[in-house]
């Protein structure tokens, strides 16, 4: 099963809020996707999900069109908006219940799915509280479980680890990856990247409605940086020392975080091992001494911040 | 079958809205509080109505009207309760499912919007019902306490019945508004106010119907018509209404307009004939023999009432889309025959224009071959048809004008300034134009030359002013007024002969852009099969890796190759 989307353009008015957006992931696969606010990842999302339609382009999901077929195509489709349901005098199984018959679900199977929802989201013990007395983790939990109620092929997930605290995050991540390991695929967008860059596979970085990276998640920390940072600990004055490094040529930025610590961005685009042992060998070379040498390990919100420049629409 | 199966089935078929809605309320504290109260009240005055029917009998007064006295302290209490308590709360319940998130989730389950609405109205009616259990035991007791007939029992109950349906389905109607808070807190005040005032009309007709001064035994030959042409008005009404509601909460994306064309053609009809029935049928039907007023009723009824929906329905046509998505357009027939009605009925601005103008133009010669049919022996010439029909004639001309320049205007001028769907705010804006700036011109500059005026030019383009002209015609209140009329008449008739070129203009342009949609399937099997990443920072365009894009091709659409469409 894939889900492709292809040069998706949404406009508002004169903003364009998804300009030309294409990308495919599959069974399986979880992609973060990554971009500041206003940068069109929850128009994508409401298009993919059948809530908006394009202005051009199209989501082919299992090789149905959202656009021509969007009755069966959300049959495929979980959606998990970036709110909570907040119901009144309602219980967390009737509201399943609710939402299993409007899925056309019927009689013995209707019960069955709803038990077995709340056993898998591990929401038995609540199944009888009320939907609005529940704390930001249930509710996610019960959000979640919803969009899974007609067992769809992809799930969409509009920042569903907002205003959560670290237990439920955590629980919300195993959810997912044993999500992904039943053959679905999700789709999940988060401003706590270091959260995606534990669960998801793969990675879709988005500004201005733009597409600007995409990748794997290995690739995508392994290349594409402009620079690597390197933090240096010496015995002598950091500041001399970062006034030192500076005049470097493959060093872009330094900076004295203490009075014995220096980060310095080296500039990584041809080698990065290489950039790296030839600022430890220069560095030694003129005499600095040196109790600790350590190569920041890349991340997500470091290629985040490469990658975008924080434009908003 | 075992009886669990059959209410399995039951269970099954009911709308998933209502099995919720129902559940949330008799769980609810407030609803079962309300339905307390309303026993406890109906204990209170029953025990005082025994109490007092009591001391009278001891002191040798008459009892004869104790029934009707205390049925009309139930319907006090019931009317309120189920025309203005229970649509309230299933607008507010709608308003609830509305807001954004909850919507969202409604729409992208297998519910249709029709089914959604339908669902909450049936809560509501479950509720009533709840409401209408606790005063049934009490009212059909006002029967033994005499003063009181079954027929006019029924008949306030059926009155409120009526009351209760349209004022239900005008409550959802108004909570499916979309937009900012303070347009749907204008459009509920008003919405309420409107409620009121129907609500006034039913209480005090039932009210007359109760304290009457003799025994009401309603004849038959008048009960069954009158039932059955409000019947007809309000279910007419309340279907459109329901239609108007689903359209609202439907996705913009969609032929949301269809079903509403096809109810307002349907009601056109419907009233057209139950309506010339009645009228050719008034001897037997309540109506007296002979051409007197009370025969032309069913016409100016039929005149009335459509006419008035036209007029809103022409300025809500000119709020509509004039170009079409791809959703739309794949339900535009191929056949070029069938594209002209699916022209008409489709959603559309100038579609909707020309349907709504044939509607008014049908109506107005229908009124008018009812005005030739039933009050051709008329004594005087301003017979109630011929009034109604220049009275609202005028006004729809009005709204004709200024509706269709305001959609002109937008579509030439202000396309990329203003969305088609506020297209009623630059029409409200040149009806507030139109009706101040000629009067205030005339106050500055010709206050002299307007004293010993006879014809009040600078009101013409006001429609408020000539309506009000317009309704006095024929009561010769003052000089002038003949003449003001003709000049209203010769205003509005040189505006609408200088809109038709642009109109044509409007409508060939829309008509064009009318076409079925064109299938892409070509174009998407050569699309690259890669994430195609546009970086305006490092201009570079990398695919995603193998593993992630499986090297096959891209499925055609739906339709084109059903071995490639695998759902579930």
């Amino acid at each position: 099963m894939q889900v492709q989307i292809r040069n998706l353009v949404k406009h508002y008015g004169s903003t364009k809020a998804v300009n030309d957006i294409s990308f495919t992931f599959g069974s399986g696969q979880i992609y973060g996707f990554v971009g500041p606010n206003g940068a069109g990842k929850s128009t994508t999302m409401r298009i993919m999900a059948t809530l908006d339609e394009p202005t051009d382009g199209d989501v082919w999901i299992d090789g149905i069109s959202v656009v021509e077929d969007p009755e069966k195509a959300r049959q495929l489709v979980g959606y998990v908006p970036d709110q909570l349901p907040d119901h009144r005098d309602i219980s967390v199984h009737e509201y399943l219940d609710f939402f299993a018959r409007a899925y056309g679900l019927k009689g013995d199977k209707r019960r069955r799915v709803v038990e077995e929802i709340l056993e898998f989201c591990n929401l038995k013990g609540i199944q009888e509280k009320h939907i609005n007395a529940l704390s930001k983790g249930m509710k996610n939990r019960v959000s979640v479980a919803r969009a899974l109620v007609h067992d769809p092929a992809v799930l969409i997930m509009d920042e569903p680890a907002s205003g959560l605290d670290p237990r439920a995050r955590i629980e919300l991540r195993e959810l997912l990856k044993v999500l992904a390991t039943q053959g679905k695929a999700i789709l999940i967008s988060s401003h706590i990247l270091t959260e995606l860059s534990e669960i998801c596979d793969g990675a879709l970085f988005i500004e201005r409605g733009r597409l600007l990276k995409a990748g794997l998640m290995d690739e995508l920390l392994r290349e594409g940086r402009k620079h690597r940072t390197v933090i240096v600990r010496t015995l002598n004055d950091a500041h001399s020392l970062c006034k030192h490094v500076l005049t470097l040529p493959f060093v872009d930025h330094a900076r004295a975080v203490d009075p014995q610590t220096v980060e310095v961005d080296v500039l990584a685009e041809q080698d990065p091992d290489e950039a790296i042992a030839n600022l430890l060998e220069m560095i030694l070379k003129d005499g600095f001494r040196i109790k600790e040498y350590r190569p920041r390990e890349a991340d997500l919100e470091q290629i985040f911040m490469d990658v975008t420049r924080g434009e908003v629409q | 079958m075992t009886i669990w199966s059959l209410l399995d089935r039951f269970d099954d078929w009911i709308n998933p809205i209502v099995v919720k809605e129902v559940r949330q309320a008799v769980k609810s504290r407030l609803v079962v509080s309300v339905l307390m109260v309303f026993l406890v009240l109906m204990l209170v005055v029953m025990g005082f109505a025994l109490s007092f029917q009591a001391a009278r009998s001891e002191f040798g007064g008459s009892n004869s009207g104790m029934g009707r006295e205390v049925f009309a302290w139930l319907q006090g209490f019931l009317l309120p309760t189920i025309m203005l308590v229970v649509p309230v709360y299933a607008a507010i319940r709608m308003g609830a499912e509305r807001s954004e998130t909850n919507a969202d989730l409604l729409f992208i389950s297998m519910l249709s919007p029709s089914a959604i609405i339908s669902g909450k109205f049936v809560a509501a009616l479950v509720f009533a019902m709840l409401i209408f259990s606790i005063f049934a035991p009490f009212m059909v007791f006002t029967y033994l306490l005499r003063g009181i007939d079954i027929p006019t029992i029924l008949f306030v109950l059926w009155m409120d019945l009526m009351g209760m349906f349209a004022a239900t389905m005008f409550a959802l109607f108004l909570a499916s508004i979309p937009g900012v808070l303070a347009l749907r807190v204008f459009a509920v005040f008003s919405g309420f106010i409107f409620v009121f005032f129907c609500f006034c009309y039913v209480m005090g007709g039932s009210m007359a119907l109760i304290w009457s001064p003799q025994e009401i035994t309603l004849q038959p030959e008048i009960m069954w018509p009158v039932i059955g042409a409000i019947t007809t008005l309000v279910v007419a009404n309340m279907v459109l209404v329901f239609f108007y509601a689903v359209a609202l909460i439907s996705p913009v994306t969609s032929n949301r307009i269809l079903p509403i064309r096809v109810t307002l053609l349907l009601n056109w009809v419907i009233t057209a004939v139950a309506m010339f029935y009645w009228s050719a049928n008034g001897a037997t039907m309540g109506l007296g023999a002979g051409p007197s007023n009370m025969i032309q009723i069913p016409i100016v009824l039929f005149v009335g009432y459509n006419l008035s929906v036209l007029c809103v329905q022409f300025i809500i046509s000119t709020c509509e889309r004039d170009s079409w998505g791809t959703r739309m357009t794949r339900a535009i027939p191929q056949n070029i025959l069938l594209r002209l009605p699916a022209f008409l009925l489709y959603t559309g601005a100038a579609g909707g224009v020309l349907f709504t103008i044939g509607l008014l133009l049908a109506t107005v010669l229908l009124g008018l071959l009812g005005d030739w049919l039933f009050a051709a022996g008329h004594a005087h010439d301003d017979t109630p048809i011929s009034f109604t029909l220049r009275l609202l004639g005028i006004i729809a001309l009005y709204v004709v004008c200024y509706g269709l320049t305001g959609a002109l205007i937008r579509y030439f001028f202000l396309r990329k300034q203003l969305r088609h769907s506020f297209t009623w705010v630059l029409t409200a804006c040149l009806v507030g134009v139109g009706s101040i700036l000629p009067w205030m011109f005339s106050i500055i500059f010709l206050l002299d030359g307007m004293r010993g005026q006879t014809v009040y030019w600078w009101l013409v383009p006001n429609p408020f002013a000539a309506a009000f002209e317009f309704s006095l015609e024929g009561r010769a209140w003052r000089g002038g007024n003949e003449a003001f009329l003709s000049l209203v008449v010769l205003f509005l008739g040189a505006w609408l002969v200088l809109l038709v070129l642009p109109t044509l203009t409007w409508t060939l342009q829309q008509m064009l852009r009318f076409r079925p949609y064109k299938r892409r399937s070509e174009s998407v099997k050569s699309l690259p099969l890669r994430a195609e990443v546009v970086d305006p920072i490092v201009r570079t365009a990398r695919p995603l890796a193998p593993t992630a894009i499986r090297a096959e091709p891209v499925p055609p659409p739906v339709g084109d190759d059903p071995s490639a469409v695998t759902p579930g």
